[in-house]
């Protein structure tokens, strides 16, 4: 049984239970045993390089710690899956950069070599589709528009090397349901979650732009798959001023729908 | 051209078209690199369009970390380093154990502000 360590990330392990819930139903219906991070820390995403010039430290004692149990890591946020793999593409580049960082990491009794591949969750579903749709029992009867994370496509240069997830990956997963997906003006735009952190008005009007041209397009369920869309698209949905509200569900959790799970099992879906 | 500004750039206005900011009007990276604000290096949306779109390979993620050591952190972005410096968790101090429990998800035991030292230069030094 191939086993994994899921890291959820700091927005999803204390806001998007539901999200995570489904993820770990998923890995297990597909015979993943997920293992837990011995002791979580954050990331550090894209904005603590912006701080610390020993930013890489962070991701990479949670890479050590995937090393260490010799597993791949596992995550369910665009910005953690983009962090680690940046860390691990420079390692790759400048392998002295681990000389350093290993003196810290020894330090906490590890050590990193750069060899823990990073997979975020929607990889794992685009490898199984075959799998997943052919256990479809319920498909989908909702018109079904998509929100790609931007963090696990973008950069090539970044992600393209370890993670071959194509741009189409989430719409051949969603259509793999058995579900209709409506094609939307702003489906490829980002949602604009992290512009949260620096300026809420306008994180909260590209967010509104975007699920407005999902619900004029005739969607009635924006499928995601990143704690930052939930957090911006979902949560603050209601601070948007939209006519008209439409729910946003993680693509595990409509899996989870799909494949009959049963609710009390699948975390609670809100709306 | 700005001093700091790569070489490689030749200005071309693509990576300000691609930005998902600049279209809403405001200030980003781009906005600096085609030296039109000097205000934008923390106002992104981490779509990396930009460096996607960037015909000349430009480096735009090296220089807006650049940019950003010289311009004042966002309240926000500063709580969050706070809170990793403090727990290993962006959001700090709260307490998110009872309900995961309660969603019958394992417990999540953070690295802590002992170990995140050691795993961290001391505030204000550079590795």
């Amino acid at each position: 049984m191939e086993r994994v360590i899921l890291y959820p990330g700091c927005l999803v392990l204390s806001r998007f239970h539901e999200y995570e819930i489904a993820s770990r139903q998923i890995l297990k219906k597909l015979g993943i045993e997920v293992l837990e991070m011995e002791e979580f820390c954050c990331c550090g995403s894209s904005l603590v390089p912006g701080v610390r010039d020993d930013w890489i430290n962070l991701p990479a004692y949670s890479l050590a710690r995937a090393e260490r149990v010799g597993v791949d890591l596992i995550t369910l946020c665009g910005s953690c899956t983009n962090t680690f793999s940046r860390a691990n593409l420079l390692f790759e580049r400048k392998p002295d950069l681990l000389e350093g960082v290993n003196i810290r990491l020894e330090q906490l009794g590890l050590r990193y070599t750069g060899g823990t591949k990073v997979r975020h969750i929607m990889e794992i579903l685009a490898d199984s589709m075959d799998e997943i749709g052919e256990s479809v029992v319920n498909p989908p009867k909702v018109k079904i528009a998509l929100s790609h994370p931007c963090q696990i496509m973008r950069p090539s240069e970044i992600v393209g090397k370890q993670n071959p997830l194509k741009f189409r990956a989430m719409h051949e997963i969603v259509s793999a349901l058995g579900a209709e997906i409506i094609d939307y003006p702003r489906e490829q735009e980002c949602c604009g979650s992290t512009i949260l952190l620096t300026d809420t008005a306008m994180a909260l009007e590209v967010g509104k732009r975007k699920l407005e041209s999902a619900t004029e397009a005739g969607a009635e369920l924006l499928c995601v798959c990143c704690g930052n869309c939930l957090l911006l698209l979902d949560r603050h949905q209601g601070q948007m001023g939209l006519k008209k509200r439409i729910p946003v569900v993680s693509l595990p959790q409509i899996i989870c729908l799909a494949l009959g799970f049963p609710r009390n099992e699948m975390g609670t879906i809100h709306h | 051209m700005g001093t700091d500004v790569p070489n490689e750039c030749d200005q071309c206005m693509r990576c300000e078209d691609n930005c998902i900011i600049t279209r809403m009007d405001g200030h980003s990276i781009t906005s600096e690199l085609n030296e039109l604000a000097k205000d934008g290096a923390w106002n992104c949306a981490s779509c990396w369009r930009c460096i996607e779109g960037c015909p000349q390979g430009v480096d735009i993620f090296g220089f807006m970390m650049k940019r950003r050591m010289e311009e004042e952190v966002p309240e926000l972005i500063r709580k969050g380093i706070d809170g990793i410096f403090s727990t290993g968790y962006w959001f700090g101090e709260i307490q998110f154990n009872e309900v995961r429990e309660s969603f019958m998800l394992p417990a999540v035991r953070l690295l802590g502000q002992e170990k995140v030292a050691l795993l961290m230069a001391e505030e204000g030094e550079r590795s």
